[in-house]
């Protein structure tokens, strides 16, 4: 009887342990994770600062691991693997207690740190005003200060630094949103769809600071400004959102091979030890366009890392077929979604991309109340095969871009994207849609 | 409505920009409003021939193909590389970054004809 071990309890883990359930009803199957209750779901976090998710318990989910006779590992750290002897040693982290679990397959899933940008005395105001916005516990105390403290700064207009930034607003909240780069969700959008996004939370009374940086932190007991570009913002607190550096420290220590980008994988999801496997955002896989090494670390991507890597490690022959980095965002009242590769990325890659674009409503014209919605597929002009495409605005952004996600998949070029067949009805859609009208003039820029 | 002094005008809704013997032609601000969103301008190449009265470009909304009538012969010496990637200009600016195509007259006399900014502002209110 096979013995698997996984390492981590989040959306891959979860699905390891599913799958690796579903393909073999005897495996004997362990988690380890150090959280004190099993699933939690972070992505739900600027929901809840917001107030639509009633409390921090929503976001903490409880599993039937007993019932699906899976070993559970509470509160313990895997601090080391013995790749000769096959045993990860883990240590409870309240009593210190070291216990040895030894594996036949082992699935790493240690997850993603936050980044702590190098600023002078950052950390020493951590928990006393600048958060990281990964902790729920965190978040419910975030939401109640937002109701509260009158001015907040948010580092970073990734997903999480902007739904976290409006939900603030929405909560009465000053809110100054300080970016690195020069627009928002820069690896996914274009400057120009970007813009839209930046109107919006302007209009929103949003402050960005976009091509900033966040210089110093001042206060006393409780942080009180941030310096940003040499001025100083006031700001009772700071919500780091500036992304995450994937956790390789344990597979690195125990010799398994790192990329770039992560622990290095194949297409089983498999290191470079043929019993261990690695998932999630620790895990560096490869584009589905490219072939490129890649990471995307979205929860999506992560599940169905774990549901390869769990069949795997329990028998199954699966293979996971690349990252393509299908993605939405919910921002305020504004829908942002994007898939494959934007125009720089595609530059980058080698292609010769060309866009259709089109600002259109989500209904006819004739039916009252559609919502705007702009729509950008990117193609290459010598294959004329669809290499990404970015959607903003107030309604269905989501499944036009899960309908291009799919066509990237199938690997078709914009002219079959433009002959998919749209589901229609006026409250819902129009004849002939943005998605289509956005394919057809890409598509009629390089005839 | 914005009818600019100092240009000339077609009663298809272009106008003129005159500087010697070369002129920028675009559509008006009322062509640009009556199309609605334009989605796609698709121009002639640079060393083209301009021949009066014929479509020198089209313009796309997402309800309407409309054609650019030359209103000069000549040769196409200029077209705004920016349109195909950014059509919304014709709307955004349409006397300015929203301009078509610059084309050398073989002659200038053509372009007397034409409206002058109280003519044009005429007809389009007299509806033809």
């Amino acid at each position: 009887m096979s013995r698997i071990v996984i390492i981590g309890l989040g959306a891959g883990g979860f699905a390891a342990v599913l799958s690796a359930r579903k393909t073999d009803r005897n495996a004997e199957i362990v988690v380890i994770d150090e959280k004190d209750y099993d699933l939690m779901h972070p992505c739900g976090i600027p929901y809840l600062i917001e107030g639509a998710i009633g409390s921090v318990g929503n976001l903490k989910h409880d599993l039937n691991l007993p019932g699906m006779r899976v070993a559970h590992y509470k509160n313990y750290r895997a601090m080391q693997i013995d790749r000769a002897n096959k045993i990860v040693t883990s240590r409870n982290i309240f009593s210190g207690e070291d216990q040895d679990v030894s594996y036949d397959k082992l699935i790493i899933s240690t997850g993603s740190i936050p980044v702590i940008p190098p600023v002078d005395g950052i950390k020493e105001f951590i928990g006393k005003g600048v958060f990281t916005a990964v902790d729920p516990e965190d978040a419910e105390h975030i939401r109640k200060m937002s109701r509260t403290a009158p001015c907040a700064v948010v580092l970073g207009a990734g997903a999480i630094g902007l739904e976290i930034a409006s939900a603030l607003s929405d909560n009465g909240c000053e809110v100054t949103v300080v970016e690195m780069l020069d627009h928002a969700f820069p690896k996914a959008l274009d400057p120009d769809m970007a813009k839209l996004l930046h109107e919006y939370l302007e209009e929103k009374g949003i402050v960005l600071k976009m091509g900033s940086r966040v210089e110093g932190v001042q206060g006393g007991e409780c942080l009180d400004k941030v310096i940003v570009d040499g001025e100083e913002v006031p700001c009772k607190f700071l919500i780091l959102g500036a992304g995450a550096r994937p956790n390789v420290e344990l597979a690195k220590n125990a010799g398994i091979e790192t990329g770039p980008l992560g622990i290095a994988t194949d297409k089983s999801m498999l290191t470079s030890d043929k019993d261990i496997y690695a998932i999630g955002d620790c895990a560096q896989t490869y584009q589905m366009i490219s072939g490129e090494p890649g990471i995307m670390p979205l929860s999506t991507v992560a599940y169905k890392q774990g549901t390869v890597a769990g069949a795997s490690a329990a028998g199954a022959d699966i293979a996971f077929p690349g990252i393509i980095g299908a993605f939405v965002s919910k921002v305020g009242e504004m829908e942002v979604a994007s898939v494959g590769m934007n125009m720089e990325a595609a530059k980058k890659a080698g292609y010769e991309p060309v866009f259709g674009k089109i600002k259109d409503s989500s209904r006819p014209d004739w039916y009252p109340n559609g919502k705007e919605i702009n729509l950008k597929v990117i193609v290459d002009k010598v294959s004329r095969k669809v290499l990404g495409a970015q959607a903003v605005g107030f309604s269905g952004a989501a499944w036009r871009i899960n309908v291009v996600s799919a066509s990237i998949y199938s690997g078709h070029t914009v002219d079959q994207l433009g002959e998919i067949e749209l589901a229609y009805c006026p409250p819902v859609s129009q004849t002939y849609d943005a998605l289509t009208k956005a394919a057809d003039l890409a598509a009629r820029k390089i005839r | 409505m914005n009818i600019p002094e100092e240009l000339k005008y077609t009663k298809d809704h272009e106008w003129l920009k005159i500087e010697g013997d070369v002129c920028t032609i675009g559509i008006t601000d009322f062509a640009q409003d009556h199309l609605t969103d334009v989605v796609f301008v698709e121009l002639p190449e640079v060393g083209d021939r301009a021949e009066a009265g014929k479509t020198i470009a089209t313009v796309e909304s997402v309800k309407a193909v409309s054609d650019v009538f030359s209103p000069v012969t000549g040769e196409v010496v200029g077209v705004n590389e920016a349109l195909p990637d950014e059509p919304e200009k014709v709307n955004e600016d349409p006397y300015g970054d929203g301009w078509m195509v610059k084309i050398k007259m073989e002659n200038p006399a053509e372009t007397e004809a034409l409206l002058n900014a109280e003519e044009y502002e005429k007809h389009c209110e007299s509806g033809d």
